[in-house]
């Protein structure tokens, strides 16, 4: 054998020994970085986790029974309001039909009362004339002086009482008048702002059903990314593995060039004859551990990719969640002031302004009507005074004709007098039953407002403070959610940013795996020349092939069979060990790493 | 109560994964670094399960399987390795040393997870 072989023995051999230098610190380097990589992972998990529990939460907080129970009520708060706000409002049109209705009968009762005037004034010109008549005829017409007495008389109670009611009935007109302004400003302002109102929370409701759909398909994408974020953590564990797995395969890698390095060196340069078959192990040996070592470097590198891969999907996960949630509650502007349960606090408390307004507007209309009532009564005392007067009138007109027909011939004056009377008491009649029908008939209509429970106002009032009652405590728990709803997304905010951030700044400073990669890199080399230089000077021997069947069975990893298969294949050999080891190895339903005895 | 849970394996960064995918699944974890550490501390505490890996630094997993075996307290635990090693004469050892299971490295935590409920019962 040539020496310059020999010598090139030598120079391989000194080669190697930076190699297993490289790989042994490749080996004893890493652990530290990977110890800290593990602790951040559990740090993110936590933090992870607490993410997806406040996620959850929210949640729940938005579509939770809760909340639910409190749309609920909500809708029945609205459905009592609207009910009652429906019931004002033609209560409100009812009112003022009864009350333009009563306007129209007052303003009937004025001719008759006219009438009475006119009554008043024809009695007053009566009695000066049957006065006149009487002293005219001196003795004779003695009787008629106490006549014309009562018919003075009874013109002014015509008169006081006309009057009472012409007031009793101004007063009626005004007040009718005033309560007619206030329904209809009623009616114009505050029904319609409440209605308004009214359909604003009606359309909020159905956003907040349409926020509790958006929020429960929000819970389930929170639990779809929740259970990727614990694949991503699972691939995460599964990866920082192969630190020790890689470790143990560049050991073993160490550990066959360590066996070589000593056989080539306890076999030359003394032993000439040996040279060749020692460059052709150097050559085996090298080629396979190249393979080796390039594979453990290479499932290092796919490994911490696999790892930067699943912190980074970790990280934008949980801030898809954190957007998803806000996007979801918050609307567009993402500002906590124009949040639904903000704005519906706000129509809540504005609704139970207005309603203590309708409230307010329907007792002193319940109270206008109760004054009307009773100035009714008093009307219906002065019509029957005068139906008196107009009793007391016929009589006095009976009497004077009596007295009339005792004078005789000379009393014809006087009978002509106590005939106007009587024509007087059945125009009273006439004029007292056409006020009298009138006041009855607003007195009708006033019963019927009574019977509409337009007077009870005690009712309404109690169903509006039920409402306001219902309204403030749906208020203190809307304050209630909104306040725990912000207090959430604030901290799911924040976690999810500073978890995202975090992972960024570990991910941005992982570099392990470059390192490994260029070392390798170096080691591998040096390996490549040295077989290939070894190759060149002794090809591969149908011994290396035998072996290549042998050398198998001392590998104690799968990878490494599987490189070694790989091998064995470049150079022509087919082992089917890996086949038999798959085929004996008990695929369970834990998967196919997994035996229990 | 949590379920107490031993794992031994001289790659800190294993005992790191081993102990937080059992702690995040409720689980108690105590470390040891290799099987002498493993063993003298089986000697005084009692344990409900045993993860062991293979080769180790002062004594392997299959010394260690023996030795608790061996011992008192917690002679009857489920042991499982948990090893890269993959070879049937290597599991066959284990079985006969009185291992209840075998994972071969790398372990996916549902996976761990699945086997220690399983074993515990």
């Amino acid at each position: 054998m040539p020496p310059h072989l020999c010598n090139q023995v030598v120079q391989w051999s000194s080669s190697l020994t930076p190699v297993i230098q490289i790989l042994q610190r490749l080996a004893g380097s890493t652990e530290d970085q990977f110890l800290e990589l593990g602790g951040k992972l559990q740090d993110f998990a936590i933090r992870s986790s607490k993410i997806s529990s406040v996620s959850n939460e929210l949640v729940e907080l938005v579509a939770g029974s809760e909340s639910s129970q409190l749309t609920e009520r909500l809708r029945r708060l609205f459905s009592d309001m609207n009910d009652y706000l429906e019931r004002v409002n033609t209560q409100g049109t009812q009112s003022c039909s009864t009350l333009e209705q009563i306007m129209v009968q007052l303003d009937r009762v004025i001719q008759p009362l006219e009438g009475f005037q006119k009554m008043d004034k024809a009695l007053r010109m009566l009695s000066i004339s049957t006065k006149i008549e009487s002293a005219r005829l001196g003795e004779l017409g003695a009787g008629f002086t106490t006549l014309a007495m009562d018919v003075e008389k009874l013109s002014q109670t015509v008169s006081e009482k006309s009057a009472g009611i012409m007031i009793q009935r101004q007063s009626l007109a005004q007040l009718i008048s005033n309560n007619l302004q206030m329904v209809r400003t009623t009616e114009e302002h505050h029904y319609t702002d409440a209605h308004k109102i009214l359909t604003a929370v009606g359309n909020n409701l159905e956003t907040l059903a349409d926020l509790n759909t958006t929020c429960s398909a929000t819970g389930n994408q929170v639990a779809v990314i929740s259970e990727q974020i614990a694949s991503d953590i699972g691939a995460v564990v599964g990866s920082m593995q192969f630190h020790d797995i890689t470790r143990q395969q560049i050991e073993h890698v160490i550990e066959a060039l360590e066996k070589l390095l000593q056989h080539t060196c306890s076999n030359t340069p003394s032993n000439d004859d040996a040279c060749p078959a020692v460059v052709a192990e150097i050559g085996d040996i090298c080629e396979l551990q190249t393979a080796q070592t390039r594979h453990a470097a290479d499932q290092l590198a796919k490994a911490t990719n696999t790892i930067l891969d699943s912190l980074r999907d970790i990280g934008s996960k949980q801030t898809q969640i954190s957007l998803e949630l806000q996007q979801a509650l918050m609307g567009n502007s993402g500002s906590a002031e124009v949040s639904l349960l903000v704005t519906m606090e706000k129509e809540m408390h504005q609704v139970t302004l207005i309603l203590q307004n309708c409230e307010k507007a329907d007792h002193e209309l319940a109270t206008a009507m109760q004054r009307v009532t009773g100035t009714m009564a008093e009307i219906g005392g002065f019509v029957s005074d005068i139906e008196a007067v107009g009793s007391e009138i016929d009589l006095i007109a009976l009497n004077a004709q009596i007295k009339a027909a005792h004078t005789g011939p000379q009393g014809a004056a006087l009978g002509v007098l106590a005939e106007a009377i009587k024509r007087l008491s059945l125009e009273a009649v006439v004029q007292t039953e056409a006020v009298s029908s009138t006041l009855q008939a607003i007195n009708g209509i006033t019963a019927s407002m009574a019977d509409q429970n337009f007077l009870e106002a005690g009712d309404s009032s109690q169903q509006v403070s039920e409402m306001e009652q219902e309204a403030q405590q749906i208020i203190s728990s809307l304050s209630a959610i909104n306040r725990s709803l912000l207090q959430q997304l604030s901290i799911l905010a924040s976690t999810a940013e500073s978890l995202s951030e975090e992972i960024n700044l570990t991910t941005s400073n992982i570099h392990v795996h470059e390192e490994i990669q260029q070392q390798t890199e170096q080691a591998v080399q040096t390996l490549e020349q040295i077989y290939t230089e070894a190759r060149a000077q002794v090809p591969a021997s149908s011994e290396f092939r035998d072996n290549l069947r042998h050398m198998e069975q001392r590998y104690t990893m799968e990878s490494e069979r599987m490189i070694h298969e790989m091998m064995a294949a470049r150079h022509g050999v087919q082992l089917s060990l890996q086949k038999q080891q798959a085929s004996t190895s008990s695929d369970s339903e834990y998967g196919d790493n997994v035996d229990l005895f | 109560m949590a379920k107490l849970i031993m794992t031994a394996d001289d790659s800190a960064s294993v005992r790191q994964m081993v102990s937080f995918t059992l702690k995040q699944a409720g689980y108690d974890v105590v470390e040891a670094v290799d099987g002498k550490d493993a063993l003298t501390k089986l000697g005084t505490q009692k344990v409900d399960m045993l993860i062991t890996d293979l080769n180790m630094p002062n004594l392997d997993g299959i010394g260690l399987i023996k030795g608790v075996r061996g011992g008192a307290l917690n002679k009857f635990i489920p042991i499982v390795m948990l090893t890269t090693e993959s070879q049937e004469s290597r599991k066959s050892e284990g079985k006969a040393a009185g291992a209840t299971g075998w994972i071969v490295k790398p372990f996916k935590p549902e996976q761990l997870i699945a086997v220690v409920k399983k074993v515990l019962g």
